[in-house]
């Protein structure tokens, strides 16, 4: 009996200890905070641990004369809704079946991202750039054996603008498109109403779809949007739903064939279990390693079998302010902002050092040939003078400061919107609140799924809010972000900035066709979003994958690993 | 017996359509919907022209537009022509409205000829760029060319082809081509284009022979611009699929066609809305498109429900197969060494959650290799024998199914041992014991059966739970089934899946209840079914 009496005594000491060992465990990664708590931040310092480059480069040990043959197991994190580009553009259906499945017109070239010929042998602009005209390949087959013609492009097309299709987004791309016509077999002429940069990028994304396949049935939810068939160098073997995606090689591929035999996407949902089964050698690629697992987890012998491949993409997290609200108004309080927020410090502690701050959306290589905007530093003292200055003193007292505008007492008090479920975006928002409560602003954060957020930021119901800006072309029109036509009516300015400056530079820039003449337009324009942050850019995130040693014939690229340039020894097939 | 359950069945169809209407408006309270996710997602590079376009398509390919449950202002196809053509010249929206318009084709002419004349300058041009394209369908370009003034040309036409443009001479024609398919009809109907939708629509209700079919889908594709078609010669099921799919269509497309006048009109206001427009397919177990990935809602149950069914029956299995055992056993040695450890052990299991429990499972059992951490089957399993099968099945099971197992094992036994505990202290055991039966045979024989009555009610309650799935298990194990599938619908805001579970939750639970009270009448010679002999009482 007297054991018994022990045993609650046993348990509540067994509990205690679990709790106070996971204690243990959190001040680690916790320990900024406690630090920012009783003064100036805890030095953190990123010194040179990883080694991460601009995409497009080799992965060093990996050349050698390719051997064709084998299987390469790539992880995915979720299943594409299906493959057809035009109807949703999901970013794993494009890793899946852009360029290796469906081809495009033409497209950019993964490692310079120079625009190259893919189902069009050649092109001519004529007519001021208003008319182009490609010279379709000859002997394209489509997977199941039927030849392609221009009659597909022009079907494709047809698509496009046809408003039965649900393709108002793609659509968007092509808005400068009047009329189109297939002359010939192997000709087809795109006429324009006005001449656009971005259309030639944007060819790389509009997938060209076979006419006899979807000649019959509803376009919207054709059964070839989740069978395709394509003129890639992979064609889609089965799609086992929940499980995996395969896909093999063409055989009767136009150009040169791909090395490997297949390649098989294994859907393993939680990130966890992914690493787990690269532990288990059941996965030979896995990106998009959490931060963590890149800094904790790696011991070395995973890193005897796989390389760490570290690249920065184009791919940027930001911070808005709707320039609505009394306290965003003016740009040299929103400057100020930008300067309490310490990057340095959420780099070095959420991010593990897996990114680096940055002052322009684009990352600091891009546009070519322009220098990069340096960041605003951190500068707390320098922020609250310009607060003072700007009016925004604490008048009544209580700790927060206010302004009277239009004769109320308007404090300095918002809500930071954020998307529910990334521990990361709580930390980050953690450290900046600790930063403006002592500056005497009073932020507070709010968390809402996914559809909310994106329903507010349209509806500019919102005063400041994260978002993570991630693109796969040079070639970007900045317009639809930062034009003031955009900042009503479902546009994505959603911060609802508006400079006559940039609006001319947007209206003008998308019609240029040289592009250092654009780029420095556009470096101009960087230079006017710097200098008054209706956004805080803050950090350009590294990309993180394990690639098993297996796989030869590997490089980084903004457009993913290039399956079809991808080689396994045959020793190790 | 069969009266009774004949009974409870009646009563059960107004209370499912109570829970689906409770359901519905519920579903649509939390803000955002299904456009949100759609356009969020299109990345930051489109237009606010076309977001704006593509929230109109989507809302109205998923019915959003329209109200829940009563339309008091049902839209059809006059109303939708003048709101299209007062947008014309707006220079954002405008190509948008044009295009449109051109889509709908010759039905709109009745409205937007007699008018034109009267129409505001702006408008007019872009109503007459839109008549411009639909000529071409009815074969009228050359002499609109030839035309001096274009207005003066389409009103000079509708003086003399109004005549042409009625339902019932659209119907005549369209019989008649559906019959024989002569040249110089279907040349007669072109110059009608898309009037003769509504008549198309009604030939095609009248489930048409192959040949019939082959000429009412031509025709129809030709005028809406959307090909789907039968030829004569293709098996029994495509002419079937096509005809379900232009059906399928028309209950998306009606108010694009249709005017709504009169009788018609107090129709619409109940039909066109957005619970009607649910609760009309639920006869044919059509659940409606995953707004997600437009695929149809009862193809993912199909691939869906099966895997959930099988690893939450085998946990329900288990779960008793351990509980009602160990509930017995403690109930029996109750306040022994025996009942207080079951009962420490049982609690802290059960305090223990799955997602931790299912990571060290992963990160010590699968990190050694002895089982596979994903999916239920190996690559290569459609090749294995049926015991190779069956091994492959177990040991992906495994995990999976101990997961979602020894949380309900701890209930399950509490619940056995209490029932059990009330059991042994009435009379009759008392009376079995006195005449001599052994303790064994007293628990098993006499108590048991009286025993199991609170879990057998328990086990009718379980019935949705072998539908609903789990998110977490099904997340850490990447097993394909309900419960991840219903958590991302909910934050998508997929309304149909959303709904097709809810219903099927209602369906189930209901059989549930009714099962367990057959089983009750069943364990219990007590408990009868409402016949005469009880209401006698």
């Amino acid at each position: 009996m007297s054991f018994l009496r022990l045993v609650p005594v046993i348990l509540a000491a067994f509990l205690i200890s679990c709790i106070s060992s996971g204690r243990d465990r959190k001040r680690d990664g916790g320990r900024e905070r406690s630090a920012t708590d009783g003064g100036r931040p805890a030095a953190c310092a990123c010194e040179d641990r990883w080694r991460i480059e601009p995409a497009g480069r080799d992965v060093p040990g990996t050349g050698g004369t390719p051997e064709p043959g084998g299987t390469m197991v790539v992880h995915a994190d979720s299943e594409p809704p299906h493959f057809n580009y035009m109807l949703k553009p999901d970013a794993m259906a494009t890793w899946i079946a852009m360029h290796d499945v469906l081809e495009t017109l033409v497209r950019l070239d993964p490692r310079t991202l120079e625009i190259v010929p893919e189902l069009a042998e050649r092109w001519e602009v004529s007519d001021e750039g208003k008319t182009i005209t490609f010279h379709l390949r000859s002997g394209v087959e489509w997977h199941d054996g039927r030849p392609f013609s221009s009659a597909d492009v022009a079907f494709t097309f047809d698509r496009l603008m046809d408003p039965n299709v649900l393709a108002a987004a793609q659509r968007a791309d092509f808005e400068n498109v009047d009329r189109w016509e297939a002359p010939d077999e192997r000709t087809f002429v795109l006429r324009l109403k006005w001449v656009h940069f971005a259309t030639m990028p944007n060819l790389d994304h509009l997938q060209i779809l076979p006419r006899h396949v979807f000649a019959r049935g509803d376009f919207n939810n054709h059964p070839a949007n989740r069978a395709p068939v394509g003129t890639g160098p992979f064609v889609l073997d089965h799609w086992t739903p929940g499980d995996e995606i395969v896909l093999v090689k063409n055989r009767r591929y136009w150009g040169r064939p791909a090395w490997l035999d297949r390649v098989i996407y294994r859907v393993v949902r939680d990130r966890s279990v992914a690493f787990e089964m690269c532990k288990r050698g059941e996965i030979d690629l896995m990106w998009r390693l959490l931060p963590e697992q890149v800094a904790d987890q790696l011991d070395p012998e995973l890193l005897s079998r796989y390389n760490l491949v570290q690249y920065w993409p184009f791919k940027t997290a930001f911070w808005v302010y709707n320039t609505r609200r009394p306290f965003f108004r003016e740009a040299r309080v929103r400057r100020a902002l930008t300067m309490l927020i310490d990057r340095d410090m959420i780099r070095c502690s959420v991010e593990r050092c897996l990114s680096r701050v940055v002052g322009q959306l684009y990352p600091p290589e891009q546009p070519v040939g322009q220098p990069p905007i340096p960041p605003i530093p951190f500068d707390p003292e320098r922020a609250k003078a310009i607060l003072d200055e700007a009016g925004w003193r604490d008048s009544d007292g209580d700790g927060v400061r206010d302004k009277r505008i239009d004769g109320k007492l308007v404090p300095f008090r918002f809500t930071f919107l954020a998307t529910a479920g990334s521990t990361s975006l709580q930390r980050q928002a953690a450290i900046v609140q600790n930063e403006l409560r002592r500056a005497g602003i009073d932020m507070d954060i709010q968390q809402t799924d996914w559809v909310v957020f994106s329903e507010r930021l349209r509806e500019h119901e919102f005063d400041a809010g994260s978002l993570l800006w991630v693109f796969d072309s040079p070639a970007i029109d900045l317009f639809s972000i930062f034009h003031s036509s955009q900042a009503s009516g479902g546009g994505v300015n959603y911060g609802a900035w508006r400079h006559a400056e940039a609006d001319r530079i947007l209206d003008e820039a998308r019609h240029v066709l040289d592009a250092s003449r654009r780029n420095a337009m556009y470096h101009r324009l960087s230079e006017l979003v710097a200098e008054e942050q209706p956004y805080t850019v803050m950090l350009n995130q590294a990309n993180n994958s394990l690639v098993s040693k297996r796989l030869h014939g590997v490089y980084t690229s903004i457009a993913w690993y290039q399956e079809r340039d991808v080689w396994i020894p045959r020793a190790e097939q | 017996m069969i009266r009774y359950i004949g009974r409870r069945l009646v009563t059960m169809i107004p209370t499912f359509f109570g829970i689906t209407i409770v359901t519905f408006v519920l579903m649509h309270l939390p803000p955002g919907d299904p456009v949100a996710a759609q356009v969020g997602e299109g990345g930051m590079r489109a237009s606010a022209a076309a977001n704006a376009e593509l929230i109109e398509e989507y809302r109205r390919a998923h019915f959003l537009d329209l109200p829940l449950f009563v339309n008091t202002r049902p839209d059809d196809m006059p109303k939708q022509v003048q709101r299209l053509v007062e947008r014309l010249p707006d220079p954002e929206r405008g190509s948008w409205a044009a295009r449109q318009l051109v889509l709908r084709g010759g039905i709109i002419l009745p409205v937007l000829l007699p008018k034109l004349a009267r129409l505001p300058e702006e408008q007019r041009a872009g109503a007459l760029a839109v008549l411009s394209r639909i000529a071409e369908r009815i074969g009228a370009t050359e002499d609109l060319e030839q035309a001096a003034d274009p207005t003066a040309f389409w009103t000079g036409y509708w003086e003399l082809h109004r005549i042409d443009f009625r339902p019932a001479n659209a119907d005549r024609l369209v019989r008649r081509y559906a019959r024989r398919g002569s040249p110089a009809v279907l040349a007669e109907l072109r110059t009608l284009d898309s009037f003769i939708v509504p008549s198309v629509v009604d030939a095609l209700g009248r489930d048409p022979a192959g040949g019939e079919l082959d000429r009412l889908s031509t025709l129809i594709s030709l005028v809406t611009g959307r090909e789907v078609v039968y030829r004569v010669g293709e098996p029994e099921s495509r002419r079937r699929e096509t005809i379900a799919d232009w059906k399928e269509w028309w209950f998306k497309h009606e108010s694009d066609y249709a005017t709504f006048r009169g009788p018609a009109r107090f129709v619409a206001m109940a039909t066109e809305t957005r619970y009607f427009k649910w609760a009309s397919r639920i006869g044919s177990l059509s659940f409606g498109l995953s707004s997600r990935d437009q695929r149809p809602i009862a193809d993912k149950l199909r691939e869906k429900a099966p895997v959930t069914l099988l690893v939450a029956s085998l946990s329900v299995f288990f779960a008793y197969l351990f509980a009602i055992p160990l509930g017995v056993f403690s109930a029996v040695r109750r306040g022994r060494l025996a009942d207080r450890a079951i009962a420490v052990v049982l609690f802290v299991a059960a305090s223990m959650p799955g997602f931790w429990v299912g990571m060290n499972l992963i990160r010590t059992i699968g990190r050694a290799g002895w089982l596979p951490i994903r999916g239920l089957t190996s690559a290569g399993y459609e090749e294995m024998s049926l015991w190779g099968k069956a091994i492959d099945l177990t040991s992906h099971l495994a995990m999976p199914v101990f997961c979602l197992t020894y949380v309900s094992i701890a209930a399950l036994s509490r619940y056995q041992r209490v029932a059990m505990l009330e059991v042994v202290r009435q009379d009759y055991i008392r009376t079995a014991r006195a005449k001599g039966v052994a303790p064994r045979g007293v628990i098993w024989k006499h108590a048991m059966r009286n025993a199991l009555l609170p879990v057998v009610t328990l086990l009718g309650l379980q019935l949705p739970f072998l539908l609903g799935g789990s998110v977490i298990i099904e997340q850490l194990f990447s097993i394909n089934g309900m419960g991840l599938e219903t958590f991302e619908a909910i934050l998508y805001r997929d309304y149909n899946w959303t709904m097709a579970v809810v219903t099927l939750s209602a369906v189930l639970t209901m059989a549930g209840v009714l099962v367990a009270d057959i089983l009750y009448a069943l364990v219990d010679p007590r408990i009868g079914f409402g016949g005469r002999r009880s209401r006698g009482r």
